[in-house]
């Protein structure tokens, strides 16, 4: 039995205008994604997926960027169509979005408790005792250790892995039904990588969200992807569940991405 | 691959210590290193930010002066104590930058990119035509269209900047190569085009690599011993096999358990279980 | 790898191939910028004035006291008489020359003075840079103008001598400037390739640092040939300029201001002339900035 879909993407494009050239960034992708399942959208740099998970909560700035044709649709309704208002009340609560460097998203001059509290501020999350409660509530679903501490400290006295976990939290506070993740884990230490991509995997299985996650490393989707679909070019080259995907490969493309990719080797060096 | 074990190292460091000291506050980031690369060998320091691996890296190209030690580039002392290389540091060891982007003057043709190191040092031996000709034989050598000399880098991809790197790096022929994460800032199916190009020309021009990176899975793919890091020291070093495949230090065995193979079956166990099922 | 939202709207993609446009390029629009055409066209105008102007004009110094003070549009003055009956529009085409050359030559002079000290200061490091930037604090210290008057005072007033005093004390823009410019770039990768490459301090500075910087130091050149132009006018307006008796915006100026009632035009043309062409010399100057920079240029 299939749950109805989450997220549907159908038939999208999105193109990049500037003054001297025209890129179509991506040509006509069809996506699903069913509750509480996490999905990758894989790809090297240029192929169109960053654009993909940005038009998601039409992050990208338009100019230059246009839409022209397809849909993204959100539990049934088009979010490329929605007006400004409506988008703004989705953005944040029902979907919400992690980037890959914290320290870019997060202001250096503010502590990490109260940026936690303003989102909820802004999205009018019940009075400052109920902020507060969700606010420590959601740095332990992160499992950010001593929270209490950790809301009074700035971004640039917290480590990497500690500043994505709040990214998290930041995430999780206003209880989303979807979570985008792009390259979360691209900017951090590979033990640190290992423990974020647990904490990804334990709270989808805590929450029941689904997970639209963005990366280039096929190691990270194999850790964490229930299905997965390969960008290349603008396009979706395959699509499937990641076993399936990764065993059994149709595409080409699929193939040199597999074949490149490092693994290691415990024998002899070539 | 043969390492030539009686002969001398290409690089010795010995006793290896360097503080960094800003205001009042001292950050120890090196205790200790003693490391020898051998000639024609490929050596690799692995380690997560903050190990120290990429200020030992510099230290040995003289980008950096240690606090203590001594580093010794073919049984010499070559330090001049300044930035700038001497013209026998710069024939003994060169540098490959991570950041293919940064790693060039965005001004400067690819021609006059490779051929910078050569004019400052082989201009008598080659001539400028011996030049020109030495600049298209390096390009060529990293598998690179000749057409690309007249070009600007900002006009070539990630891959192909990091050629010319190689190329440039390669031009003084010198014996070790110091390559700091060469391949973390391409796409996959680059890297792999970069690392294969590695090889080969370790092959034909018998050079050594002190290679740092980050990547426990390419590191075993290339070279033939590891060094692991942590702290600012040496945790373990051996033969990249030995070392991988049996490791005696609690830091490389949490590194191991840390990667993300790129297999669902060993990444993701409960996802295969339930698939199966 | 950065994660970046905008795709590359450059030539360059990653792949081993050549770089080639194949996806991007599909579109060239080209807008038309009527503030830097005008500004051009103008100063292409009064370039072209300075040089054959003079040639082309009747006799500036010529005096003719029946008809002085004759508005602009009468018979045989376009731009009419000043006090002393000479043609105000020979004078203008004359003090143009001055203008140009005085702007130009003076602004150069500074700039490769300034971007000297600048570039060496910020690569030098150590007492190099500190002994440098106490100069620059001195040169700060002392007023052009009392400079000019001591200068003057000492050589005598004329052409050299003003593009000299203005060439050595506008170089501080130009080093401060750039020294921090250097500054930053000291640590850039494709710095510290060059020196791993052995390459001498003065390569460095030649081929490394200077053309990294052409932006900012275009944009300061062109905003310092209009102070200069300014600086000059307001030189021979007190006097301390070129002698009074040959034709320069700032002395007409001078001469005009006592006429602002009864004869406008003797302040008021010199005066439009100097704001359009230093006006014309920033909006351009803006350009020229962009198109030094390679990677605005081509794509």
């Amino acid at each position: 039995m299939t749950a109805a879909p989450l997220l549907e993407i159908s038939d999208l494009h999105i193109t990049f205008s500037s003054r001297h050239a025209e890129v179509a960034a991506v040509r006509g992708i069809d996506l699903a994604l069913e509750p509480g399942r996490t999905l990758a959208l894989v790809g090297e740099s240029g192929s169109g997926k960053s654009s993909t998970a940005l038009s998601v909560l039409r992050l990208n700035p338009e100019p230059p960027a246009t839409y022209p044709h397809g849909q993204v649709r959100f539990e049934g309704t088009d979010l490329l169509s929605l007006p400004a208002a409506q988008l703004r009340a989705v953005r944040g609560r029902d979907i919400a979005m992690v980037f890959q460097d914290p320290m870019a998203t997060l202001n250096p001059l503010r502590t990490v408790g109260s940026q936690l509290m303003e989102v909820m501020r802004i999205h009018r999350t019940g009075d400052r005792a109920e902020r507060r409660r969700r606010m420590f509530e959601a740095l332990e679903q992160a499992r950010v250790p001593e929270p209490s501490q950790r809301a009074d400290q700035y971004p640039h006295q917290l480590s990497g892995g500690l500043r994505q976990r709040v990214m998290l939290a930041m995430a999780l506070m206003s209880r989303p039904r979807l979570l985008i993740a792009d390259e979360p884990t691209t900017a951090l230490d590979v033990t640190t990588q290992a423990e974020i991509l647990d904490l990804l995997r334990t709270l989808q299985a805590e929450t029941g969200m689904g997970v639209l996650l963005i990366t280039h490393d096929l190691g990270v989707v194999a850790s964490v992807a229930d299905s997965m679909a390969v960008m290349h070019d603008g396009v979706i080259v395959e699509q499937g569940s990641t076993l399936d995907v990764f065993e059994r490969p149709t595409d080409d493309y699929t193939r040199q991405l597999l074949a490149a990719t490092p693994r290691l080797e415990i024998g002899a060096p070539a | 691959m043969s390492t030539h074990e009686t002969a001398d190292p290409v690089l010795s460091l010995r006793g290896i210590g360097k503080t960094f000291r800003r205001h009042r506050t001292e950050k120890r980031v090196l205790s200790d290193i003693d490391l020898d690369v051998r000639p024609g060998e490929t050596l690799a320091l692995v380690g997560e930010s903050g190990s120290g691996k990429t200020t030992l890296a510099r230290i040995a190209v003289g980008l950096a002066e240690p606090t203590e030690g001594e580093v010794l580039t073919a049984g010499e002392d070559l330090r001049t104590g300044r930035r700038r290389a001497s013209a026998q540091q710069a024939r003994m060891v060169q540098m490959v930058f991570q950041d293919p982007y940064a790693s060039m003057n965005p001004r400067m043709r690819i021609r006059d990119v490779v051929a910078e190191g050569l004019l400052t040092h082989r201009r008598s031996e080659l001539g400028l035509d011996g030049i020109r000709a030495e600049v298209a034989r390096l390009l060529d050598a990293v598998d690179l269209d000749p057409d690309l000399a007249r070009r600007f880098p900002h006009e070539c991809s990630g891959g192909q900047r990091q050629r010319i790197a190689i190329a440039r790096a390669l031009a003084l022929e010198p014996r070790l190569l110091v390559l700091d994460e060469p391949t973390s800032a391409l796409d996959v199916s680059v890297q792999a085009t970069i690392l294969d190009l590695l090889r080969q020309l370790q092959e034909r021009t018998g050079v050594a690599y002190l290679f740092v990176s980050h990547d426990l899975a390419v590191v075993s793919g290339i070279a033939d011993r590891v060094a692991v890091m942590a702290d600012g020291r040496i945790a373990e070093i051996g033969r990249c096999r030995e070392v991988l495949s049996a490791p005696s230090s609690e830091v490389t065995r949490r590194l191991l358990a840390s990667i993300a193979h790129p297999d669902p079956r060993r990444a993701n166990p409960a996802l295969a279980a339930g698939a199966d099922r | 790898m950065n994660a970046t939202a905008l795709p590359d709207l450059s030539p360059a993609r990653t792949g081993s191939g050549p770089a080639g446009g194949s996806r991007a390029q599909r579109s060239r629009r080209r807008r038309l910028d009527l503030p830097l055409l005008a500004s051009s066209a103008f100063l292409a105008l009064v370039v072209l004035l300075a040089l054959v102007g003079p040639l082309l004009v009747d006799d500036p110094g010529e005096q003719d006291l029946l008809r002085r003070l004759a508005p602009p549009g009468s018979d045989g003055h376009l731009l009419g008489t000043d006090q002393l009956g000479r043609d105000v529009l020979a004078r203008l085409v004359v003090g143009s020359r001055i203008s140009v050359i005085v702007g130009i030559t003076a602004a150069l002079l500074s700039g490769i003075i300034g971007s000297a000290i600048g570039i060496l200061a910020g690569y030098a490091g150590g007492w190099t840079d500190r002994l440098l930037m106490r100069l620059t604090d001195v040169q700060l210290a002392f007023p052009t103008l009392l400079l000019a008057l001591a200068v003057i005072g000492f050589v005598g007033p004329g052409l050299s001598t003003v593009i000299v005093v203005l060439g050595i004390t506008g170089w501080v823009s130009y080093a401060r400037v750039l020294r921090s410019e250097v500054l930053s770039l000291r640590t850039r990768e494709f710095v510290e390739s060059a020196q791993v490459m052995g390459v001498p301090a003065h390569r460095i500075m030649t081929r490394h640092m200077l053309p990294n910087v052409t932006g900012p130091l275009a944009t300061i050149l062109t905003l310092q040939v209009g102070t200069v132009i300014l600086a000059e006018a307001a030189l021979s307006f007190l006097g301390l300029g070129i002698p009074a008796t040959t034709a320069t915006w700032g002395s007409m100026l001078a001469d005009g201001q006592l006429y602002m009632g009864t004869a406008w035009w003797l302040a008021v043309l010199p005066g439009t002339a100097l704001l359009l062409t230093v006006l014309s010399i920033n909006i351009a100057g803006d350009a020229v900035r962009d198109r030094f920079d390679p990677r605005t240029y081509t794509s």
